[in-house]
């Protein structure tokens, strides 16, 4: 009860309370461009965060990843553009609704689903991450770096191509978490003596180049220029919530709402396969099925509800064992890291207060996303026509700003756009840039757990497969590298057959 | 018969990388201890199944170059120059930071950025129309760049040279 009391008046201090409104409000505006992901959003606000105290500049962070997720539905609904990848979804009832003069309803409707969504999100956190942190809390070395492999292993799926491409991004990341000293001995590695990468490739730069930078370059090569000349925003204005309609569709709600926090809890999958199977699950239970595409709210509802429900799920498995649920979490982490913040089950032990304080600042940024957008929607509609010549200058500087403003390093910036050229890359051969962060960021947990446990088992590394959760989870690991390997040999195959 | 293409520079660049890395890692020093690791061993071992996993991803991409319909990835010449644009507009606002300061580094980045975003973009299509773009730009730059110096000096106590 104290721990509640103190999380409490941690989130009541006012800082707090403007850095979730301020990280909402920004999250809201850049889900709302096309192209601007929720992990880019991310990125590009930690550099803000570092003069902040610790729950303020999280209180932000989850603030941009609340309102980035529930952004990306106004595009969706009247550019038929989703604004992020979770709201594929949106456009599919979303647009139509729009077309057929009901924009103001749709946006109304997606507001208030994305806001049930979110909070029953944030009470299942609440719920199950505790019982799931207080039994990670008997992880030793060896579970540990089970956790860490397998943590990598099955974020190769987020990658955006084959799994086996996303695998070897992965390992690219380890290998970039080497760079610097050891942590054990102190020798120095792969840092071609620049004293500047002593402690290691800084995640500041690697974060903001390979989400923000990448992404402006890889704009620029498909001149994206989302054409915003037929932008339905007749009756936007009337948007408000539509709880009736809500009511009725309880039951696709309540499964939408399921499926997001199970499917984001899951490593590796994301809002946009939680928003398809609920999408899916709410046509088979509707009673008309056959309107689904052509502007039904159900359709609307069901996607909304869930992909904000995947931002409390796939939150369980970032804190309490520190492994990200999909790519705007990874990011995230790296937020939280930078912070001093490592998120994992002891985190739930040592700073009990602060883990709750996370809990109540991500219902309160739930509650600012579902009122900005209530008040702001005009605004945010016009957000829609910033062309994108003068959008990608604006990010490239905040790029710039955010990475030199922290610790005025030009190094840094060489960093931050080596890193850029490296996601351009990275995404354009469809080995994804997810991986490559997640690596970096469990690369010294999972070396160093290895480490830890072979000095701890005198050298005797089949102590590693014979504890039950080290074995199951590298029993796991291993079997979904085989389902890679076969995927890929799949897909081979598959285009040899095309060729002929 | 094409032979290469952009995704196979890309794999034997990481693989050449991984195939470095490799060789630096086995110079390091070796573990304290029998059955222990040292500090080039993780390195190495990744590194180690990295090339192992890029061999069938570059076998792949050598196929699919000989495929005529596999060219969905390559990147056309306005692309090419548009993102080189970007970058050597981005490497000279890097190298102006410092010299030139904020203000004046980032209303040149921002007024360049512009008017090439626009030519690679959405290029206006008379004299009138670039006129308007680069009086708009030029706001864009002057405006941008003042704002934000002031907001992340003032409001976030950052410091800019």
């Amino acid at each position: 009860m104290t721990v509640l009391l103190d999380a409490i008046s941690l989130v009541a201090d006012i800082n707090v309370l403007l850095a979730i409104l301020g990280g909402t409000f920004l999250g809201l505006v850049m889900g709302s461009l096309p192209g601007l992901t929720a992990a880019m959003a991310i990125a590009l606000l930690i550099p803000l965060t570092f003069g902040m105290n610790t729950l303020t500049g999280i209180g932000m962070l989850l603030g941009a990843f609340c309102g980035a997720i529930a952004g990306g539905a106004i595009p969706a609904i009247l550019l038929n553009i989703p604004g992020t990848p979770s709201s594929v979804c949106t456009t599919l009832d979303g647009f139509p609704m729009a077309r057929n003069g009901e924009a103001g309803k749709a946006l109304g409707l997606s507001i208030s689903a994305s806001f049930v969504g979110g909070v029953i999100g944030a009470a299942l956190l609440i719920l199950l991450a505790p019982p799931i942190a207080t039994f990670a809390l008997e992880f030793g070395p060896a579970e540990f770096f089970a956790l860490g492999v397998f943590g990598l292993v099955i974020i190769a799926s987020v990658s955006s191509g084959s799994m086996l491409r996303g695998f070897v991004a992965g390992l690219l990341g380890l290998t970039l978490a080497t760079v610097g000293a050891d942590p054990m001995t102190g020798v120095m590695r792969f840092a071609a003596g620049q004293p500047a990468l002593i402690s290691g490739i800084n995640l500041l730069p690697a974060l903001i180049g390979l989400f923000a930078v990448s992404q402006v370059l890889d704009d620029v090569v498909k001149r994206t220029g989302a054409d915003t000349s037929d932008t339905v925003t007749q009756n936007v204005g009337s948007a408000r919530p539509h709880w009736g309609i809500l009511a009725r569709a309880w039951r696709v709600v309540a499964s939408s709402t399921i499926i997001g926090v199970i499917v984001g809890a899951i490593p590796g999958a994301g809002g946009s396969i939680s928003s398809f199977l609920s999408y899916d699950q709410a046509r088979r239970m509707s009673k008309t099925p056959e309107k689904f595409g052509t502007g039904h709210p159900e359709g609307l509802i069901a996607s909304e509800s869930s992909n904000n429900a995947t931002a409390g799920g796939a939150l369980i498995p970032m804190l309490t064992l520190g492994v990200p649920g999909e790519v705007a979490t990874a990011v995230l982490m790296g937020g939280l890291t930078i912070q001093g913040v490592r998120p994992g089950p002891a985190l739930f032990e040592q700073q009990a207060e602060l883990v709750y304080g996370i809990f109540f600042a991500f219902i309160l940024a739930n509650i600012a996303m579902f009122a900005m957008q209530l008040l702001g929607i005009r605004l945010f509609v016009r957000i829609l026509k910033v062309p994108p010549r003068m959008l990608m200058p604006l990010i490239l500087m905040f790029c710039v700003i955010g990475v030199y403003g922290v610790n005025g390093s030009i190094f840094e910036l060489w960093l931050m756009f080596v890193f850029g050229l490296l996601g351009f890359f990275l995404n354009r051969y469809r080995f994804g840039t997810a991986p490559v962060i997640l690596g970096l960021i469990l690369g010294t947990l999972t070396e160093s757990n290895l480490r830890r446990g072979m000095l701890v088992f005198d050298g005797d590394w089949t102590q590693f497969l014979l504890r039950p959760i080290s074995a199951t989870l590298l029993g796991l690991a291993v079997l979904f590298l085989g389902y890679i390997f076969v995927q890929h040999r799949r897909d081979r195959r598959r285009m040899v057959g095309k060729g002929a | 018969m094409r032979l290469i293409s952009g995704r196979v520079v890309f794999d034997l660049v990481l693989l050449a990388t991984m195939a470095c890395g490799l060789m630096e890692a086995k110079s390091l020093p070796e573990a304290f201890g029998p059955g222990q690791i040292g500090p080039g061993d993780f390195p190495a071992g990744v590194m180690f199944l990295a090339m192992i996993c890029l061999l069938p991803i570059l076998l792949n991409d050598l196929r699919s170059v000989r495929d005529p319909s596999g060219g969905a990835d390559n990147i056309g010449m306005a692309e090419t120059l548009g993102v080189t644009a970007t970058c050597a507009l981005l490497v000279g606002y890097i190298v102006m930071l410092e010299p030139l300061g904020f203000l004046v580094s980032t209303a040149i980045f921002l007024f360049g950025a512009v008017l090439s975003c626009s030519w690679f973009l959405d290029r206006p299509a008379d004299t009138a129309g670039w006129r308007r773009l680069s009086i708009s730009a030029l706001i864009l730059a002057v405006a941008g760049s003042g704002l934000t110096y002031a907001v992340f000096t003032y409001g976030f106590g950052l410091i800019f040279p």
